[in-house]
């Protein structure tokens, strides 16, 4: 039972890994969305087998509040955005794919190497490599944050970082659920205000492109 | 020991004197503000400073060959407090504090306030050249005509 | 400005009482904070405030400077109470021999900034005579003491017993700020200005003392030691005195004439007699004329620079003269100095309208120098009952008190041994006055009472120009010139219009002080340079930014990675 137990959390956090790849190669915003509304879904998936394999209760609020934030509230909103907004559903990268993916590895690896060596003999296997996957999903989602030129997918890179700090906190036992609460509630509040930033953006410069910002703050970059 | 208490172990009279010394002298500073605009401000502020300044040359006199003595005041951080010691070196120090304060305290009053060293630095002017008409006069000075005869 | 003054002093008796190096630095912090404000007074003129900018970086560095060092001291108590930042606490425990290393450079570099030491001392000429001239008094005449007695405090009081090589580094920085300080004197031309370079002089000649004191206690001669200890004082002492009466007497000179370029002044001793005849027994003493005060503290530093030859080490027997050496040409020069200032200021004719016109200082002026004047007088014919108030405080310092000198027949001194050498100003002072006045009625006996006015230089001027009297540049040029053309870079230029042309011909010089051009502009253009690359990251984009956070997580968990 307990080997089935580590390989269906194993599964879930590796398969959130996966889809933050995904994540990085998406091209259409549309898509980009309902990547992300999949890993959100993973996530919840992944708390609630972690309520039940802790024994947890409290991890199902957890999971509820993950399923009805990212996967329902949060995409639905993005999506309106987008249409609002109007604008071209195409995301514009800094960095091409290819090269990107290859730093995703990269990334992952080192993670990899980071949390296994650090929580050597302290922590159990199960909460180790939900950490170190938890950290990938992390560095994923701040390279997506950077390599994108078009604030809603610099959003999505934000939640999908986000996402990697609550499966880190489903992982580790004993955080209190005040604690995720605050933090999904904080999350929602930063996707307000970041999402009628990129309103006010669009309404001022007629792009979301946040290079364009550079232009009017007659910075050098 | 508690910082909040002041402990005179073996506070003379005289390192007491001189910590009044010093809070008169902090008073007088604020005290100097508002009398900065009034018309005998600076004398009222100079005198008190040479009379402080008297007060601590002659204890620091004093107490040049005395047993040293100290004060912690409650002042200062905490578990510390302000340590204050009065031996002899300190008050060989006190001494060119309190000579130079009560030198220059009188010498001030006679120095009429506002009155500006001229910005000329230290550099060169040229011997031959002598510009006695174009030169910066403070408004303290007396005035010269610039008929002066060559 | 005027709420500063009483603060500024109350700073400095707060540094001097201090026991506790939180008093001390608070204090030390107050009075360079209350003194940098008083600089800035008159900040309409843009070179005070360039003074006030220099003299504020001056002060920041040398109170971290001084606050590493008490960090050291306080680092070798038990447990990490505030309590160890006391005194009491740093002499109970000692520092490490290394520690107390380190604590003597950096009392060197924080005291020695505040002081005016080669090459920290790039502040003090400009910050000094930018201020009011009662403060330069103060800042010159006292806040240096200030410093000295922050120096001696912890490198003779705190740092614990001195290692032999204490006193070498001392001596290496006092001797040329000795004479580097004169020489900066010589070379100026602003009467406030030479006022403030010879204290860097004069603390030179302070640290001298230090230093000999340093090398003497740690070499088992602790008798010499009280002997320069008590010379490093007694100069401290009357630096004090003359510095304050000198700059007062500039002051004055500043209030009648509203001018400070030597250039401009002249034949002031008709206008202003006793203004003159106070600045003269200042100038003589700062000269180190006997009987005045100067000439015993310095005459003190040099009997124990003679018993040099005493110490077990062959390091301090070559170094010690040496810096003896400098001493008596920094003495030489002083007086030369002096002789600069005092001649072209109050004798000789008037070299502007307003030196001409100028009238004397007011009573309370004119006050404050006489008693200064006195003072200088008095501890220059009673040496000995002020080199015995001096001894409690050298007692405790290197353990052993100079005998005393008070009770000495013909108010002589004798700080070694009879056999050795004495002085005794008193006799001195009667003697130069008796001469004096038994030549003076030679004179006036002898020769003719009667005034002749005339013509003394008529050699191609027709006129009875002032200007062609001898000047401040060139009383200095035989010195500029054997001195300041390696030291200074000092360069004439003569500018000669062609035949037929009728502007005047000029003579300009130029110096630059090469603390500045080695040390401190090379240090400047580093800091603007590293300031430009770091400008750069504030005008980045909210990606890159992003990116440089990646970047420094990333970086942080592959040195966690490869250290783990």
């Amino acid at each position: 039972m307990g080997n089935l137990v580590f390989d269906i959390a194993h599964l879930l956090a590796g398969l959130q890994v996966l889809v933050s790849f995904l994540l990085l190669y998406q091209d259409r915003l549309g898509a980009l969305i309902r990547v992300f509304a999949l890993q959100a879904v993973l996530l919840a998936l992944s708390v609630a087998w972690q309520a039940y394999a802790q024994d947890a209760p409290h991890l199902y609020v957890t999971a509820a509040i993950a399923l009805i934030f990212k996967v329902l509230i949060i995409p639905v909103a993005l999506d309106r955005m987008v249409v609002r907004l109007g604008i071209h559903r195409q995301v514009e990268t800094v960095v091409s794919v290819g090269p990107t993916m290859l730093a995703g590895i990269g990334l992952v690896g080192l993670s990899l190497v980071v949390m296994l060596r650090v929580t050597a003999g302290e922590a159990d296997a199960l909460a180790r490599e939900d950490l170190a996957f938890a950290l990938s999903v992390v560095l994923l989602g701040l390279l997506m944050m950077i390599t994108r030129r078009n604030a809603v997918s610099q959003i999505i890179g934000f939640m999908s970082l986000e996402n990697g700090l609550i499966l880190a906190a489903a992982g580790a036992r004993g955080m209190p659920l005040v604690v995720e609460i605050s933090v999904a509630f904080s999350v929602l509040i930063a996707f307000i205000v970041i999402g009628s930033f990129v309103f006010r953006i669009r309404e001022r410069f007629d792009t979301v492109d946040v290079d364009a910002l550079e232009r009017f703050r007659g910075g050098r970059g | 020991m508690p910082a909040s208490a002041i402990t005179s172990a073996a506070s003379a009279p005289a390192l007491q004197l001189l910590v009044a010394g010093i809070v008169a002298l902090v008073l007088l500073a604020a005290g100097a503000v508002p009398l900065a605009r009034k018309a005998g401000g600076s004398a009222l502020v100079y005198g008190a400073a040479a009379a402080i300044c008297v007060l601590v040359l002659g204890t620091a006199l004093s107490s040049l060959g005395g047993a040293p003595a100290s004060l912690i005041l409650p002042p200062g951080l905490p578990e510390l407090g302000g340590r204050l010691r009065l031996d002899a070196l300190a008050a060989v120090g006190l001494d060119g504090d309190g000579l130079g304060g009560a030198a220059a305290s009188p010498f001030a009053l006679g120095f009429p306030p506002g009155c500006a060293p001229g910005g000329a630095g230290g550099g060169a002017s040229p011997p031959g050249a002598m510009p006695a008409t174009s030169r910066r006069r403070n408004g303290c000075c007396p005035s010269i005509p610039p008929s002066w005869p060559a | 400005m005027l709420p500063f003054y009483p603060a500024f002093l109350a700073g400095m008796m707060l540094v001097v009482l201090a026991d506790d190096a939180f008093t001390f630095l608070f204090g030390w912090e107050f009075m360079s904070l209350a003194s940098f404000a008083l600089v800035v007074s008159h900040h309409g003129v843009a070179e005070n405030v360039r003074a006030g900018l220099v003299y504020l970086m001056m002060a920041a560095f040398g109170t971290l400077a001084l606050m590493l060092a008490f960090g050291l001291l306080a680092a070798g108590g038990e447990g990490v109470s505030l309590q160890a930042l006391s005194f009491s606490a740093m002499r109970a425990h000692g520092p490490t021999p290394l520690a107390a290393a380190v604590v003597l450079g950096l009392a060197l570099l924080g005291a020695g900034s505040k002081a005016g030491l080669v090459p920290l001392h790039v502040w003090l000429p400009l910050a000094h005579p930018a201020a009011p001239s009662h403060v330069s008094a103060l800042m010159s005449g006292v806040m240096t003491k200030v410093a000295v007695y922050g120096f001696i405090r912890i490198v003779f009081d705190l740092a614990g017993p001195p290692a032999w090589w204490w006193g070498v580094p001392v001596l290496l920085v006092a001797g040329p700020t000795a004479v580097a300080g004169v020489l900066y004197a010589l070379m100026q031309t602003d009467v406030k200005r030479v006022l403030a370079c010879s204290t860097i002089e004069n603390i030179g000649i302070i640290f001298v003392g230090l230093g000999l004191a340093l090398a003497f206690e740690a070499n088992g001669a602790p008798a010499v030691a009280a002997l320069a200890l008590t010379a490093a004082l007694f100069h401290v002492v009357n630096h004090a005195l003359f510095k304050s009466l000198l700059f007062f007497g500039a002051g004055a000179v500043l209030v009648a004439t509203g001018e400070k370029r030597m250039g401009m002044l002249g034949g002031l001793i008709h206008a202003m007699p006793q203004t003159a005849l106070a600045m003269l027994v200042g100038a003589a003493a700062i000269s180190a004329l006997p009987p005045l005060n100067g000439f015993v503290s310095e005459w003190l530093t040099f009997q124990a620079i003679l018993l040099s030859p005493d110490l077990p080490v062959w390091g301090l027997k070559m170094l010690i003269p040496a810096v003896g050496a400098l001493l008596a040409l920094a003495a030489a020069l002083a007086a030369a100095c002096f002789v600069r200032l005092y001649g072209i200021v109050f004798l000789g004719r008037p070299r502007s309208a307003a030196a001409s016109q100028a009238r004397e200082a007011d009573g309370f002026t004119r006050t404050a120098m006489a008693s200064l004047a006195v003072l200088c007088l008095a501890a220059g014919i009673l040496p000995g009952p002020v080199i015995d108030a001096l001894q409690g405080a050298v007692a405790p310092l290197v353990g052993v008190r100079m005998t005393g000198q008070g009770h000495l027949a013909w108010l002589s001194i004798i700080p070694v041994a009879e056999g050795r050498s004495s002085y005794n100003g008193f006799l001195v002072f009667v003697f130069i006055a008796l001469s004096a006045s038994l030549a003076a009625l030679a004179v006036h006996a002898f020769g003719s009472r009667a005034v002749r006015r005339a013509p003394a230089w008529d050699c191609g001027f027709p006129g009875d120009d002032p200007l062609a009297q001898y000047s401040a540049e060139s009383f200095a040029q035989p010195l500029r010139r054997v001195f300041g053309r390696s030291l200074f870079a000092a360069r004439e230029t003569v500018t000669m219009p062609p035949p037929g042309d009728m502007a005047p011909a000029r003579l300009s010089v130029s110096e630059r002080d090469p603390a500045w051009a080695f040390l401190f502009a090379p240090l400047g253009r580093a800091v603007s340079a590293l300031s430009g690359r770091a400008n750069a990251i504030a005008h980045l984009n909210i990606r890159n930014y992003l990116a440089l956070v990646f970047g420094a997580l990333v970086l942080l968990l592959v040195v966690l990675a490869l250290w783990a």
